[in-house]
């Protein structure tokens, strides 16, 4: 990317090293822990899993970079993998390999490629294959095996065969409080191979941000707006509605939170964008979860929307200096 | 010749809704199979066919400041006379398409056909027209509605395509499936009518 032609000015200055392949190999080894996590519960099927939707991706945006003419080097950026990756860890690991072919092509050709590739996309490409597979399949992208092995000591057997969420939904929230919060949060929750590992992905997220590879606002928006909009309800009436704290340490929310919604392409670009977007993806998520059907991917389909939304973010912008009073309030109604 | 030339510019040329891209509300509200994109073609292109000749024939006498209004009056009972037909003889397909019978009257394309075609040309060559654009539609109707049929349940005219083991990708006949299978199209179309 240094060879763009971009760099047109004078005098002498530094480049930041920054750089399309340096933000996605980071974003790919934030997930490790992640991974880490699902590979020692869920053993081969997990690696097998991974290797599938690693590989699916890696094909399917070369087969694209050839047909839409544009260079195959971009391939080594790492964007492909991590839309693999990042879509694997959220479907159960003894998922058929054709679902997770499936689900990376859809991802990759319909979600990214054909809307212009990175950069481009109005919705999150990850979230576009896991909703298609949710649509088609959803009895084999919902059915949560049970691990092999367990963090902590906990006993595999006694995990139930829906997500905590669904139990909360099905059966109030009394007998969602059987689950213990911390539990969850280490990750001994039924849930896709490495979307529920809470601790890991908050170590991963964590990272992120140090690395400046993710700015903060968004996740801190997300959480803030988890213990805001969670909070209201669960004040009106805590035995009808969950605590904020199982809503964020429950399913994929902490996943989406780190991962999904601060994706560079689809979210805003302001400071105060994105900590807007952040709040108003907690918000939906606290209502569908609550109201809504799809309880389980209930973040996923607030960041979905909020993609579309990213635009009006956009909008709030930094004021332009140096301009004379007038032509500033025009600017500001441009 | 020119009847040939307008009959056959609906086929490729100007076939709706992949070139012409009208009509896109039944295009994607029907068809979830082969045979219902095949029926509500046929029912298009009868009132397109119809309208387009009744039209071209009155297209001197209607003044040009109430013509929509009298397009549709013409068109609406053309409309009312498929609605009767299809529930007097295919009612499963009658009941299948449902509203989207009475919708023809602000279909697009036959509004459209008639603005634009009709109401500037003879009755033969406006006959030429319409049947050209509703077999166009029909094909277009009847093929997204197989490939939609085709991976949404694996079966096409509800014959079993797919071996048994094959699980439905019911993605693609649900409404999202409707729009990435026409754009999809769309594009490949124009892809080839570059070369």
């Amino acid at each position: 990317m240094k060879s763009s032609g971009l760099i047109v000015d004078v005098g002498p200055h530094i480049h930041g090293g920054n750089s399309i392949a340096r933000t996605m190999h980071n974003q790919i080894i934030a997930l490790m822990p992640a991974v880490a996590v699902g590979v020692y519960m869920f053993g081969a099927g997990a690696v097998r899993a991974i290797a599938v939707a690693v590989a699916a991706a890696v094909v399917f945006e070369y087969l694209m970079l050839r047909a839409l003419k544009k260079p195959a080097s971009a391939l080594a950026d790492g964007s492909a993998a991590l839309t693999g990756l990042l879509l694997v860890l959220m479907l159960p690991a003894d998922v058929p390999w054709w679902v997770i072919v499936v689900g990376v092509g859809s991802s990759i050709v319909i979600g990214k490629m054909l809307f212009g590739g990175l950069g481009a996309y109005p919705f999150n490409p990850v979230i576009v294959g896991w909703v298609i597979l949710l649509l088609s399949w959803p009895g084999l992208i919902n059915k949560w095996p049970r691990p092999n092995h367990t963090l902590w000591g906990g006993i595999a057997e006694s995990l139930p065969a829906q997500t905590t969420i669904e139990i909360m939904k099905r059966y109030g929230v009394q007998m969602s409080g059987q689950f213990s919060l911390l539990d969850s949060f280490l990750g001994f929750q039924p849930g896709g191979i490495g979307s529920v590992a809470g601790l890991a992905l908050v170590i991963g997220g964590v990272f992120l941000i140090a690395r400046n590879i993710i700015s903060w606002q968004v996740p801190a928006g997300f959480i803030a707006g988890i213990f805001i909009f969670g909070g209201i309800y669960h004040a009106v009436d805590p035995t009808m509605y969950a605590s904020p704290l199982f809503h964020l340490v429950s399913g994929t929310t902490l996943f989406c939170i780190f991962f999904l919604a601060p994706e560079h392409t689809t979210s805003p670009n302001t400071k105060w964008g994105k900590l807007l977007f952040g709040l108003c993806c907690a918000a939906l998520t606290i209502v569908i979860r609550t109201h809504g059907t799809h309880a389980n991917g209930s973040a996923r389909f607030a960041i979905l929307l909020m993609n579309l939304l990213v635009p009006f973010f956009d909008r709030i912008r930094p004021p332009i200096l140096g301009l004379p009073k007038k032509s500033k309030e025009a600017a500001a109604d441009a | 010749m020119r009847f040939y030339q307008e009959f056959i510019k609906g086929l490729w040329k100007e076939i709706p809704p992949f070139k012409l891209v009208l009509g896109l509300c039944p295009t994607l509200a029907v068809t979830a199979a082969a045979a219902n994109g095949f029926f509500m073609g046929m029912a298009t292109t009868f009132v397109l066919v119809c309208s387009n000749v009744l039209i071209s024939m009155l297209r001197k006498v209607i003044p040009s400041k109430v013509r929509i209004a009298a397009y549709i009056l013409v068109i609406a009972s053309f409309v009312v006379i498929v609605e009767m037909m299809m529930k007097a003889y295919v009612f499963p397909f009658y009941q299948i398409l449902g509203i989207f019978i009475p919708l023809i009257v602000v279909n697009c394309i036959i509004l459209g056909r008639a603005e634009a075609f009709a109401a500037k040309n003879g009755v033969l060559y406006s006959f030429a027209d319409g049947l050209g654009i509703g077999i166009g539609f029909t094909i277009s109707l009847t093929f997204l509605g197989a490939v939609r049929e085709l991976f949404g349940a694996g079966k096409i005219f509800d014959h079993a395509i797919m071996p048994a083991s094959y699980m439905p990708f019911e993605f693609m006949i649900k409404a999202p499936g409707a729009f990435v299978c026409l754009g999809v199209i769309l594009g490949l179309m124009s892809l080839v009518g570059k070369k």
